[in-house]
């Protein structure tokens, strides 16, 4: 999902930069008052970034040929919502755009949309209409972060595909030839997160619920789970 | 505390082997994304800011495992018990 360095049009970056400003600010702000008010909470909100570091750094081959990266966002919307994924987004994409050229300065605004805001709310989405129809927690958490993933890199297509529409048939044949390129190799990728998501949730729950106790459980109760 | 630090160096260890075996055997998506760029525009566009340096596929691979044991060092910190706190 990471666009290069350069490979947007100023106009674009500009946009996404403006796009993602405010709900990067909101997340200091959210994530201010959550230290503030709930200092119970921080073994938890540094799980959850740390989950996004490994699972952002994690470059690995899928089928076609391809490989590509996990984002590992959907965890921490799920408990703290996309505001504050959006904030964990930044810093891990800053080091990347810096240190590995993996994505870039100037693109940054543009994947921090994608990774950091618009999976994460798509998951944190997916995750309540789940709860509030039943699903048990764990399908939920793995619905949601499995459909986030996906849904990060369907906006880095349509993101490409605003700047570069195709000759014949414009933004739409474009971004049918980028979710090509992203949407097949994402898929596995897209499944294990989900998975691992599930797991390192369950394996809190059990082995280290003191660390979940400052956290407000009634929608997770909704479902019947414990 | 052993347990952290073999945890992290695990985590080190596979994602320095996944980044390294995707580099040599598979193409990263972005770059295919590049790719297409080209493609739709015919070549007409050239990116207007490159990176001030670009790792090769070792150097990758090593910064990605680095981002991954910094991760894995703290959810160690917090979920690996330490031996004597098992019940």
């Amino acid at each position: 999902m990471h666009i290069m360095e350069g490979f947007l049009p100023v106009s674009w970056c500009v946009l996404w930069f403006a796009l993602s400003i405010p709900f990067v600010a909101y997340g200091i702000r959210k994530l201010e008052h959550l230290f503030r008010e709930k200092p119970e909470l921080k073994p938890l909100i540094a799980i959850v970034a740390a989950f996004i570091f490994i699972l952002s750094a994690i470059k690995i081959p899928s089928v076609l040929g391809s490989s590509s990266h996990p984002t590992g966002t959907g965890f921490a919307a799920i408990l703290f919502g996309p505001a504050v994924s959006a904030v964990m987004s930044v810093i891990v994409l800053l080091y990347q755009a810096i240190f590995l050229a993996h994505g870039g300065l100037t693109t940054l605004g543009a994947n921090v949309f994608s990774m950091g805001i618009a999976g994460p709310f798509f998951a944190y989405t997916v995750y309540k209409v789940c709860i509030y129809s039943k699903v048990s927690m764990s399908s939920s958490i793995f619905m949601a972060a499995t459909l986030g993933d996906l849904f990060t890199y369907a906006v880095t297509s349509l993101q490409l595909a605003l700047a570069f529409p195709a000759p014949i048939g414009g933004v739409l044949t474009s971004m049918g030839t980028f979710m090509g390129i992203f949407g097949i190799t994402q898929i596995p990728i897209a499944i294990a997160e989900g998975l691992l998501t599930v797991a390192i949730f369950r394996y809190i729950q059990h082995a280290r619920a003191d660390i979940l106790a400052g956290f407000n459980m009634k929608n997770m109760k909704e479902c019947g789970a414990t | 505390m052993i347990r952290k630090i073999l945890f992290a160096a695990a985590v080190f260890i596979f994602v320095f082997i996944a980044s390294s075996v995707s580099s040599t055997m598979a193409t990263g998506t972005d770059n295919q994304a590049v790719d297409t760029i080209s493609e739709v525009t015919d070549n007409g566009y050239k990116p207007w800011f490159e990176p001030y340096w670009t790792p090769d596929s070792t150097g990758e691979s090593i910064l990605f495992a680095l981002q991954a044991a910094l991760g894995a060092l703290v959810i160690g910190h917090f979920l690996i018990p330490d031996k004597c706190n098992v019940k």
